[in-house]
């Protein structure tokens, strides 16, 4: 499949990059994440200050009241959600997950802005934005998908999961728009043998490296959802 | 000065200086400098971005140098995991990989620095291997390892590259240079040839009509201006020889060598140093990622900033697995050629001295 890209990627970088300086002054934010599988068990840190529950985990586990209940602090739903206004409501941290495909056709991904565009629209209370590739991952692609959605995100958090991302291109995403950081940030990290082998997990001083090596200032999202500068 | 007085220069075709260099490299702004860089690397080469089929053979992993950042290396003969290819063996290597159906034009030889194999040894495996397959091309053998023959042979830097070139040397691979400073040499490999001596190397392949590649090892102990300095001592012979075929940035790799409490380049660090060797070395045609200490995806990205050459389709590479490299250990030419597509660009494959060559028939077109 030949995949020429119809998009200037630097223009793009640039205009992303400009705006996330300019709303969140040069800051990027870590936050250690947990995410809460349809089983009723976390994945992730337990000492993450995000308990992230995803729509299938909300549905399998009965609701958003028992996911509140079995510790979840934010929700990451579809495009196509009914449960964000409750959630903000709630008082959940509401993100919303925007799917993209690698060499999909331009006509394609800009449908796929002008539906995040009109999500927006109708749930204000949305505070971030998750990229979340269908299929194979491609850099460079990627990494436009996220200039774009800054464009569109206005003043909500364009945020990298190193869990799909990995660190590499995850840390670039910083570069193209991202302001935030989402992943198993933990104090220590095991090896990575066995199981673990291609485990993304990162300790806290590999994130804040990755950040400021990106050329920002590295922040935490702490518990009760302050930022904290580090 | 100003990063903008800096594009200003780079545009109009102008040698930048160290602080120019340097400027470049503390530019907070990675999506500019990078833009940057692609403008001159499409300039150069427009949407090509080269590789080749290359075999990769290491004689020997017995090694005295013994350097900090090196995971492949035995110190003794007898050592665990120590061996010594025969010849027969690597020409056996060759043959398999020529019956395999994606028959390299180029082999790769680099190897630890064994005192105990005669010079007989060397100039009898690549007589072997050029007999073996007449028309490929024999990489062979960093400026360490030919120093290193110098010394313990007693023979001339140029005694030894004119013995060797008459067994079928054609390019000598870029390995070794790690950043050609005396301070850092002497932190990480302080018994590798000098600088000075791994330039003198190039320096006489170069007179005596062998091309080479050079490298740039970045992440262990060296200071940004160090890298700098390093490019301009690179730019400088190249003004010099005109030898250079490419320049090879290599991020160190921290795993199963004693420099392992040490974090790897991160990927914004290494497309940065991408994009500066780019604009530095505007006198060297061109900058290769070699995905396998890349990894694929950040070697994608490299050929936005600044690199026009994937390297080749590498079969079994061993040096940067040992440090922890997670890429594949070999890839097909075709891909080679889909990875370049996908980062939308235009696959060429090329010979070691990247000369263009026209598909094969059998195979897919690339």
């Amino acid at each position: 499949m030949s995949i020429q890209p119809d998009f200037d990627i630097f223009s793009l970088g640039r205009a992303a990059q400009a705006k996330a300086r300019t709303l969140f002054d040069g800051r990027a934010c870590l936050t250690s994440t947990r995410r809460l599988n349809v089983d009723g068990t976390w994945f992730g840190p337990p000492r993450a200050t995000c308990s992230l529950a995803d729509e299938d985990a909300i549905s399998a586990r009965g609701g958003l009241a028992s996911v509140r209940e079995a510790g979840a602090n934010a929700i990451l739903c579809n495009l196509e959600s009914t449960v964000a206004l409750q959630a903000v409501a709630a008082g959940l941290r509401c993100l919303v997950r925007v799917p993209f495909a690698a060499g999909e056709a331009a006509d394609e991904r800009r449908g796929r802005v002008a539906e995040l565009a009109d999500f927006l629209g109708h749930f204000p209370g949305v505070d971030g934005i998750v990229p979340v590739p269908l299929g194979e991952v491609q850099g460079l692609d990627t990494l436009a998908f996220f200039a774009l959605c800054r464009q569109e995100a206005e003043k909500k958090h364009v945020i990298a999961d190193f869990e799909r991302f990995g660190h590499k291109l995850g840390q670039l995403c910083l570069s193209f728009g991202a302001d935030e950081i989402l992943g198993s940030i933990v104090g220590q990290r095991a090896l990575r043998l066995g199981e673990r082998a291609s485990s993304n997990e990162i300790t806290r001083d590999e994130a804040v490296l990755l950040v400021r090596a990106a050329g920002f200032v590295p922040c935490e999202r702490l518990p009760d959802g302050g930022i904290s500068e580090l | 000065m100003s990063f903008s007085e800096v594009a200003r220069k780079v545009r109009a075709g102008e040698a930048l200086s160290a602080a120019e260099g340097v400027l470049l490299y503390r530019h907070p702004n990675l999506v500019e400098l990078g833009a940057l860089a692609n403008e001159m690397r499409e300039r150069l080469h427009q949407d090509r971005v080269y590789f080749n089929r290359n075999l990769h053979i290491n004689p020997t992993n017995v090694c005295v140098a013994q350097c900090k950042l090196c995971s492949f290396s035995r110190r003794a003969p007898d050592a665990e995991g120590a061996f010594v290819l025969r010849v027969d063996e690597a020409v056996a290597r060759l043959q398999a990989s020529l019956l395999a159906g994606d028959a390299p034009t180029e082999v790769h030889l680099v190897g630890g620095l064994h005192e105990g194999l005669p010079f007989s040894y060397f100039v009898e495996l690549l007589s072997a291997l050029k007999a073996a397959a007449p028309g490929i091309c024999l990489k062979a053998f960093s400026a360490v390892e030919i120093f290193f023959f110098h010394r313990l042979y007693k023979l001339s830097i140029e005694e030894i590259l004119r013995r060797l070139q008459g067994a079928g040397l054609a390019s000598l691979p870029g390995g070794g240079a790690e950043i050609l400073s005396s301070r850092v040499r002497k932190a990480i490999c302080p018994n590798k040839c000098g600088a000075e001596e791994w330039i003198e190397v190039h320096r006489t392949a170069h007179r005596l009509g062998v091309k080479s590649n050079c490298t740039m090892m970045f992440g262990t102990v060296e200071t940004v201006e160090e890298r700098v300095q390093h490019l301009l001592r690179l730019r400088d012979l190249q003004a010099e020889t005109g030898g250079f075929l490419a320049f090879i940035p290599l991020p160190f790799h921290p795993e199963n060598n004693a420099l392992f409490d040490r974090p790897a380049p991160t990927a914004a660090e290494v497309l940065r140093t991408f994009a500066v060797a780019r604009l530095v070395l505007s006198n060297v045609a061109n900058i290769k990622a070699y995905w396998v200490s890349l990894g694929l995806d950040t070697a994608q990205m490299a050929l936005w900033f600044g690199a026009d050459d994937l390297d080749g389709t590498v079969s079994e590479e061993k040096i940067y697995h040992l440090a922890g490299a997670r890429s594949p250990q070999s890839l097909t030419p075709a891909e080679m050629a889909r990875i370049i597509r996908t980062a939308g660009r235009v696959p060429v494959e090329r010979d070691t001295l990247y000369r263009a060559l026209a598909p094969r028939p059998q195979q897919e077109a690339v």
